[in-house]
């Protein structure tokens, strides 16, 4: 009767860990990527949520091999790109759904600025089941374009895409694509990036007969389908998101059409 | 068969789950999935005067058996929900649910509320007296005293002509005649109730507290006999009827609750526990406890722990 000194009364169901950071690397004049020494077992399309005490916790979208990548733009993501090597960091997760690649031979993934972020962990999947993979990766300018280089050397073609033509396609994500498929036909478009953009090629996915999956960002604070400040219509996205089918994603009035801001009042995209 | 439906003052609910305030109900959308998963009932997420941002994240951490919270009643404010919550269709009942620092803001909220356009329709609107872990309000403001209480049903009682519901938390003391004191000044039913403590949980590899706010109100599984004493005394202390809120996660633990006096069930963090159907799981769970122990309706186990 003396065995009980090791039982827990209780299993925790939402874990906090902390992890420390094994590399940190620039990925351009604003982004970095923090790899992190602890398996997340993540799939592609899923979120953590990184807490840095005194400043806040905050979703971010988890990357191939354990790694966030992250752009400064203030607040939690300076207070994370002062962080380095060695340094800890606590997180929750994965969580969320997560892109599917079914029995695919052929995809095309669309990035809109770090929005290429999971589409690489995702790319990385896909090559190694010997999927033909084009990436579409968009930015305004030159300079806001990353991973080129790392989705050439997993196999992909890849296609740079920028507002102002500095470099690759001229015009929007969505131009590209259209152009890519005049001589292409692909079964399935993954992505990641500004709302409208994803919106339209939902759209351009079911004028062409294919299939397409979105990753949809709203306001997440609990990560757990509780405080509901992620509502899209009548779902939330912080644990049925942020991975949609493009059809499931049509049936959502608000999607491409508005958003939430952090009191929960709608705010037109 | 069993019959699950329940009144509560004028409410008619076709089983006894209700949606927790502050769970889910920022928009209409959300509140309408909980009624698609079977919620009877549904109340928003507290809503002030003004807009507030709330406090900064985390504002939920997982301890032994429950979560502690510290949301900081981050809501878009008056204006933006009575258009949010406005053309409510569902035939699940609507409560409202209001924050307020004394009496004359919930006179304020009351005033806005009679004067909105005729298609906000609201069946019932709770006040919040009672929570743990926000500056100005509830236990950290001293709302939790009898005058206090009176004071500001009255003031709604005054202008708006729907069901007050009084929320408290099962940290206050003397439960039950803060009760007393809510329906001596005509409130139509009590919720007991909110979150306890408050309490903290600190993350031992950083050295600091997980929420931003520090600490946060203790709910689900952890805080439920806190919550079933708490609604057993205020059973004893006055007739309209009670909402039972707090660390219910499986028809048992409805039952339970019940038994101590509550006529229905708000379920909040169970949401996690279960999924977002869980409204119909706990229906589900209850009608076949009450089938096998010989009931043929729900209302007939309320107050039986009493007997």
């Amino acid at each position: 009767m003396s065995n009980n000194s090791n039982k827990k009364c209780c299993s925790s169901t939402f874990p906090q860990f902390t992890a420390k950071i094994k590399s940190v690397k620039e990925e351009n004049y604003r982004i970095k990527t923090f790899e992190l020494d602890y398996d997340l077992k993540a799939k592609p399309g899923q979120y953590a949520l990184l807490w840095i005490p005194g400043v806040g916790e905050r979703p971010m979208s988890i990357g191939l091999d354990n790694t966030f990548t992250v752009a400064n733009v203030g607040g939690f993501s300076e207070a994370l790109h002062k962080l380095k090597k060695g340094d800890k960091l606590s997180l929750r997760g994965p969580l969320g759904s997560e892109f599917e690649l079914k029995k695919f031979k052929k995809i095309i993934l669309v990035g809109g600025g770090y929005g290429v972020v999971p589409l690489y962990f995702l790319a990385k999947v896909a090559c190694s089941k010997n999927i033909s993979v084009t990436a579409v990766i968009a930015a305004r300018k030159a300079e806001d374009i990353i991973f080129e280089e790392q989705f050439k050397k997993l196999g992909c073609i890849v296609l740079a895409s920028t507002d102002d033509g500095s470099k690759g396609f001229r015009g929007n994500a969505v131009e590209a694509v259209k152009s890519l498929m005049q001589k292409n036909s692909y079964e399935c478009i993954y992505t990641c990036g500004p709302e409208k953009m994803m919106y339209h090629l939902v759209l351009l996915a079911k004028e062409k007969e294919i299939e397409s999956q979105v990753s949809i960002e709203r306001y997440i604070k609990c990560g757990i389908g509780i405080c509901g400040s992620c509502a899209i219509n009548s779902h939330l996205v912080c644990v049925d998101g942020l991975v949609y089918s493009g059809d499931k994603a049509l049936r959502f009035e608000e999607f491409g059409k508005s958003t939430r801001d952090g009191f929960g009042k709608k705010k037109v995209l | 068969m069993v019959k699950l439906s329940v009144e509560l003052a004028s409410l008619k609910l076709e089983n006894p789950t209700i949606l927790a305030s502050g769970i889910i109900g920022v928009t209409k959308g959300s509140l309408e999935g909980a009624v698609q998963n079977g919620a009877a009932a549904v109340t928003t997420k507290s809503i002030s005067i003004e807009p507030r941002k709330g406090h900064e994240t985390p504002i939920m951490v997982e301890t032994d058996a429950g979560f502690l919270n510290a949301v900081g009643y981050t809501n878009p404010g008056i204006y933006s929900a009575i258009e949010e919550f406005s053309d409510w269709k569902s035939k699940a009942p609507l409560i409202l649910s209001l924050v307020g620092k004394d009496e004359t803001e919930y006179s304020v909220l009351a005033e806005k509320i009679r004067s909105a356009q005729k298609n906000f329709k609201i069946s019932a609107v709770e006040l919040v007296l009672s929570c743990p872990h926000t500056p100005g309000y509830g236990l950290m403001a001293g709302q939790d005293t009898p005058e206090q209480t009176a004071k500001v049903v009255r003031a709604v009682k005054s202008k708006l002509p729907v069901p007050i519901i009084v929320k408290f938390s099962p940290s206050s003391l003397g439960v039950g005649g803060l009760a007393k004191a809510a329906e001596e000044a005509g409130a139509s039913a009590i919720n007991m109730g909110n979150t306890i403590g408050p309490g903290m949980k600190i993350n031992i590899d950083q050295k600091k507290p997980v929420l931003g706010f520090k600490m946060g109100g203790l709910s689900g599984p952890a805080m439920r006999p806190v919550t079933v004493r708490s609604i057993y005394d205020i059973y004893q202390s006055v007739k309209i009827p009670i909402i039972g809120t707090g660390g219910v996660s499986y028809g048992a633990d409805a039952i339970e609750l019940m038994m101590a006096g509550a006529s229905a069930i708000g379920i909040g963090t169970a949401v996690w526990y279960r999924g977002q159907d869980v409204f119909r799981k706990i229906a589900k769970e209850m009608e076949e406890w009450l089938d096998s122990n010989g009931y043929s309706s729900v209302k007939e186990i309320v107050g039986l722990a009493h007997e």
